[in-house]
C-alpha cells in the first residue's frame, strides 16, 4: 500500500502532464525560433600622440555595445524582442545609450489580408521621405516606432498601411508628451495586379501615396532673438504628405517621389515657418553587361522629427535618401557625404559595363568597369525682405524657387572602378576617386576648412594560393593639399576558408603639415568563423572621422586599443 | 469599381482619423516682456561651452541676454567641458579651461557636446535635463515664475598677500522642501582673453575670434565638485552657516573673480537658490 501511495500521485501527475506535453510538442513542432547576437567590446588605451589621455578616457577604458534579438513564430503569429546593453557605450556612440534593457519587442499576426503588429516596428513609406523607421547598429541609430501597425491587402495589388505610435528615444520613457506621437497612412497600388488587362503588359506601374502627422504638445516656445525674448507660435500637428510613381518598361525603370511638409519650426531649421518639400527621381536601364542609372533630388527644409527641439540623429520620422555613393576602402571613405536636410540639390549618374571575355580589350576573363559621378550643391535662399535675414527665427525664413540651385558646392565625387581577373589565381580591382568635400557644410563648421579636393587611388589584388587560402593586398593613396594632407595606406589579409582570417593594416598621414601628427594608424586583426558565429579581435588605432550609412553620419573620435567583436545568428 | 468601393471607405476613415495639420499664419512671433523679480526663484544657467565650439559664442550671447533680461534673478556660469574644451598640443587652442567639477558635471548630466545648457538642473519639456540654446529662454521663463525657495547671504574676505579667500554663506529656507540639500561654492573668473572658434558673424569674426573675452568661466569650487551637505531635513527656522577658505592659483586674477554659490537637492540635483558676489570686495 505504501508503494501505491507513492505511485498514485505520480500517476496523477502523468495524467495531467501527458496531454499537456503532447500539446506542448505540437506547439513546438509548428513553431520556429530565430535570433541574432552581437557584442562589440573595447579596451581603450592612452595614446598621447593622438591626444588620448587619462582625462579623455575618464576611467571608462572598458566599454561594450551588445544586443541579442530573438524571434518566435507559430502559424500566423510571431513575437520577438531585442535586448541591448551599452556599458558604457563605445567611444563615438551617444552617451544617452548608456544602460541596458529591452527597447524593442513586438507581437504580430498576419494572414493573406491583414498584418497587425503591436509593440515596436520598423516601417517605410515609399523611399522614406515621409516616414522611415529603421535600425543601423554601426551608427547607433534606432528610431523604431512603438505602437500599432496595421497592413491591409483588400485585393491583390493593393496594400494599405496605418501606423500609430511614438519613436524610440534612447532609454527615455514616453510620458507627459515628452515627444511627438506619429500617425501615418500609406497606400500602394500595383496596377498590373489590380487591372487584369494589364497583367501581361510590358509596362509595370505602381503608384502610391502617404500621409504622416506628428503631434507634439506645446502651442508656443520662448526663444531669445536679437537680445529680446520672443514667444513663437507652434503647430502641435505637423503633417507631411506626398505621392510616388514607379514605372517599369522592359529594361527601363523610372521612379519618382514627392513629399510636402507644412510649417514645422524646429531647432533644426532655426524655428522658421517655411513649408518644406523634397523630390527624388531616378531612371535606370539595365541589360546583360550594361547598367545605367541617373538620380536627382532636391530637398528644401525637410528635417522632420518627432521632437522639434533635437538636432542630432534622433527621432527622425523621415529619411532623405542620398544620391551619393558610400565607399568601403579606408582612404576613399575619409570624406563621405552627409545629407543636409535643410536644403540641397543633388544629381548622380552611374554606368557599369563589361568588356566581353575573349575580346581584344577584355582578354580571357573580360573587364568590369563602373563609372560614377555625383554632385550636391546647396539650394538658393533669398531673404524675405530687406529687414529680415535668411533663416531668421520666427519668420518664413527665406524664399527659394524650385530650380534655384546655389553655387555653393557641398560635395562632388567622380570615381572609376575597373575589375579584372588575371588567369585563375589573380584578381584585381583598380579604383580612382576624385572627391570635393565641403568640410564646413558636412561637418557643421563655418568658413574654417572650406572645400577639400582629394585624389585617391586604390589597388586591390587578391591571389588565390590554394582553393581555400587567399592573400589580399590593398595599396591606397590619398592626395590633397587641404585638411590633413596626404595619406598612404596598405593592407595585407590572409584568409583560410572557411574559418580563419588575419589582416594587418596601416594608414599613414605622412603629409600632415604638423610633423607631430604624421601618425601611423596601424590595425592588426584576426578572426575565426564557426558556422554562423564570427569572432574577431583587433588591436590598433582608429583615426578621427565621420562614418556615414545612407547619408546619415556619426562622428568617430580617435581611439586606440583592443576591440573584440562577436556576432552570431540562429 | 469594386476596387474603389473597397478603398473609398478607408480613405474616409483616414480623413477622419488624421485631421492633423496645423497651418499657422503670421505673426509667428511676439515680443515678451522680461525683468528680474528677486522675490521669486533664483535661476542658474549653466552654459556648457568650449573654445573649439563654433556655435558657442552665439550661445554665450544668448546666455548673457537672459542674464540681462532677468537681471538679478538669473546667473550664468560658463562650464568648459566636453571634447570642444580639450586643448590642442599646439596652435590657437592650447589653453585648458576644463575643471574637475565641470568634467564631472558634464559626465553626470551626459553632456557630450556644446553648446548645451542646464537651467537650475531641472527637467524642461519632460526629457533631457540639458538643452540646446534655443530652449534656454523657455526653460528660464518657467523657472523664474517659481516661488522663491531660500534666502542666502555671502561674505567674502580676500587676503591679497596670501591670495586666500574666506567665504561665509548663510542660508535660510523659505519652502519646506523634502530631501537632502547640498551647498556648493564655485569660483568664476571674467575677462580671460584667448582664441575661440566661431561660425556666426553676429558673435564676431569667423572662423576664429583671436581675442575672445571669456566671462563667468568656472575656475573651480571651494568645497568639492558636489559641494557639502547642508541638511538632510529642511528646518525653516534655522539659518545654516558654512565657512570656506580657498587659495587662488597664481594665474587667476582675483579682481576678476566671483563666488557663485547655490543650494541643490542631493537626490535629483535640482538647484533651488543661487547667489553671486565679487570675490575681492565685501558684499553690498
Amino acid at each position: 500500500m505504501k508503494k501505491f501511495y507513492y505511485f498514485f500521485p505520480g500517476l496523477a501527475f502523468l495524467w495531467v502532464q501527458i496531454p499537456m506535453t503532447v500539446t506542448g510538442q505540437d506547439f513546438l513542432r509548428n513553431s520556429s525560433v530565430s535570433g541574432s547576437f552581437q557584442a562589440d567590446a573595447a579596451y581603450y588605451l592612452r595614446d598621447t600622440k593622438m591626444g588620448i589621455t587619462d582625462s579623455t578616457l575618464d576611467g571608462k577604458v572598458i566599454r561594450m555595445n551588445a544586443f541579442t534579438e530573438v524571434n518566435y513564430s507559430i502559424g500566423n503569429f510571431s513575437a520577438g524582442l531585442r535586448f541591448e546593453a551599452y556599458l558604457p557605450p563605445l567611444i563615438g556612440y551617444d552617451i544617452q545609450y548608456n544602460g541596458l534593457g529591452i527597447p524593442y519587442w513586438y507581437v504580430n499576426y498576419k494572414n493573406d489580408k491583414i498584418d497587425v503588429t503591436a509593440g515596436n516596428f520598423y516601417e517605410q513609406f515609399g523611399n522614406g521621405q515621409m516616414l522611415r523607421t529603421y535600425q543601423e547598429w554601426t551608427l547607433g541609430y534606432d528610431n523604431s516606432l512603438r505602437g500599432i501597425r496595421v497592413k491591409f491587402m483588400p485585393i491583390n495589388g493593393i496594400t494599405l498601411k496605418g501606423v500609430y505610435g511614438v519613436q524610440r528615444d534612447y532609454w527615455v520613457q514616453f510620458k507627459d508628451n515628452n515627444r511627438g506621437v506619429v500617425k501615418g497612412f500609406d497606400a500602394d497600388f500595383y496596377m498590373n495586379d489590380i487591372f487584369p488587362k494589364m497583367s501581361k503588359s510590358i509596362v509595370k506601374l505602381t503608384v502610391g501615396g502617404s500621409f504622416v502627422s506628428d503631434y507634439q504638445k506645446g502651442k508656443s516656445i520662448t526663444v531669445i532673438e536679437n537680445h529680446k525674448l520672443f514667444e513663437l507660435k507652434l503647430p502641435e500637428n505637423v503633417a507631411t504628405y506626398g505621392g510616388r510613381l514607379n514605372l517599369n518598361v522592359g529594361d527601363f525603370n523610372f521612379y519618382t517621389e514627392y513629399a510636402y511638409k507644412i510649417n514645422d519650426p524646429s531647432a533644426m531649421n532655426n524655428y522658421i515657418y517655411k513649408n518644406g518639400d523634397a523630390l527624388f527621381t531616378s531612371l535606370s536601364y539595365s541589360r546583360t553587361g550594361l547598367g545605367i542609372s541617373l538620380k536627382a533630388k532636391r530637398i528644401d527644409n525637410m528635417s522632420y522629427k518627432s521632437d522639434r527641439t533635437v538636432t542630432n540623429n534622433q527621432l527622425d520620422i523621415n529619411y532623405l535618401p542620398p544620391v551619393t555613393t558610400e565607399h568601403s576602402y579606408a582612404l576613399a571613405s575619409m570624406y563621405p557625404y552627409a545629407t543636409q536636410p535643410n536644403g540641397e540639390f543633388g544629381f548622380a549618374g552611374t554606368i557599369t559595363f563589361k568588356i566581353k571575355k575573349n575580346s581584344k580589350l577584355g582578354g580571357k576573363n573580360g573587364i568590369s568597369i563602373a563609372l560614377n559621378y555625383a554632385q550636391v550643391n546647396g539650394i538658393g535662399r533669398n531673404p524675405l525682405n530687406d529687414s529680415t535675414t535668411v533663416d531668421q527665427t520666427g519668420t518664413l525664413g527665406y524664399t527659394s524657387s524650385f530650380f534655384d540651385i546655389s553655387k555653393e558646392l557641398f560635395y562632388r565625387d567622380l570615381n572609376l572602378e575597373v575589375t579584372k581577373k588575371f588567369g585563375k589565381k589573380w584578381k584585381g580591382i583598380f579604383t580612382y576617386y576624385y572627391i570635393n568635400y565641403n568640410k564646413d557644410v558636412v561637418e557643421g563648421h563655418n568658413q574654417q576648412y572650406g572645400i577639400i579636393y582629394s585624389h585617391t587611388g586604390v589597388i586591390d589584388l587578391t591571389y588565390l594560393i590554394t582553393k581555400k587560402v587567399s592573400l589580399r593586398g590593398e595599396l591606397q593613396g590619398l592626395f590633397t593639399k587641404e585638411d590633413k594632407g596626404n595619406w598612404a595606406a596598405c593592407l595585407l589579409e590572409l584568409t583560410i576558408s572557411p574559418k580563419w582570417f588575419v589582416s594587418v593594416m596601416d594608414q599613414w598621414n605622412y603629409g600632415n603639415s604638423v610633423s607631430s601628427q604624421r601618425l601611423h594608424y596601424y590595425l592588426v586583426s584576426a578572426g575565426f568563423i564557426y558556422n554562423t558565429t564570427r569572432l574577431s579581435l583587433s588591436y590598433g588605432r582608429q583615426r578621427e572621422g565621420i562614418l556615414c550609412v545612407g547619408g546619415v553620419c556619426r562622428y568617430v573620435p580617435a581611439s586606440s586599443g583592443l576591440i573584440l567583436t562577436i556576432t552570431s545568428s540562429f | 469599381m469594386k476596387v474603389f468601393k473597397n478603398i473609398l471607405p478607408i480613405f474616409f476613415l483616414t480623413a477622419w482619423l488624421f485631421p492633423s495639420c496645423d497651418k499657422l499664419s503670421e505673426p509667428y512671433a511676439v515680443v515678451k516682456p522680461a525683468g528680474g523679480d528677486t522675490t521669486k526663484r533664483m535661476v542658474l544657467l549653466e552654459d556648457y561651452t568650449g573654445h573649439k565650439c563654433v556655435n558657442c559664442p552665439l550661445a554665450t550671447i544668448m546666455a548673457h541676454d537672459l542674464e540681462n533680461l532677468y537681471k538679478g534673478q538669473v546667473f550664468v556660469v560658463a562650464v568648459h567641458a566636453t571634447y570642444f574644451a580639450t586643448p590642442d598640443p599646439s596652435g590657437d587652442f592650447t589653453a585648458d579651461y576644463r575643471t574637475e567639477a565641470g568634467t564631472l558635471w558634464s559626465n553626470y548630466f551626459k553632456i557630450e557636446s556644446a553648446p548645451n545648457g542646464l537651467v537650475n538642473r531641472a527637467f524642461f519639456s519632460g526629457k533631457n535635463i540639458y538643452m540646446s540654446p534655443k530652449l534656454w529662454g523657455g526653460a528660464v521663463q518657467v523657472a523664474v515664475e517659481l516661488p522663491k525657495a531660500a534666502i542666502m547671504t555671502m561674505k567674502n574676505s580676500y587676503n591679497e598677500s596670501t591670495r586666500t579667500l574666506t567665504t561665509s554663506i548663510d542660508t535660510k529656507f523659505l519652502l519646506q522642501l523634502q530631501g537632502n540639500f547640498n551647498l556648493i561654492a564655485c569660483i568664476l573668473e571674467d575677462s580671460i582673453v584667448s582664441p575661440q572658434q566661431n561660425k556666426d558673424t553676429l558673435a564676431g569674426p569667423v572662423p576664429i575670434i583671436k581675442d575672445y573675452v571669456f566671462m563667468d568661466m568656472l575656475r573651480g569650487t571651494m568645497n568639492g565638485s558636489w559641494g557639502e551637505q547642508l541638511t538632510t531635513s529642511v528646518d525653516l527656522s534655522k539659518i545654516y552657516n558654512k565657512l570656506y577658505t580657498f587659495k587662488f592659483p597664481e594665474n587667476w586674477i582675483s579682481e576678476h573673480c566671483w563666488v557663485l554659490a547655490f543650494i541643490y537637492s542631493e537626490d535629483n540635483k535640482e538647484i533651488y537658490h543661487v547667489i553671486k558676489t565679487k570675490a575681492t570686495t565685501e558684499p553690498e
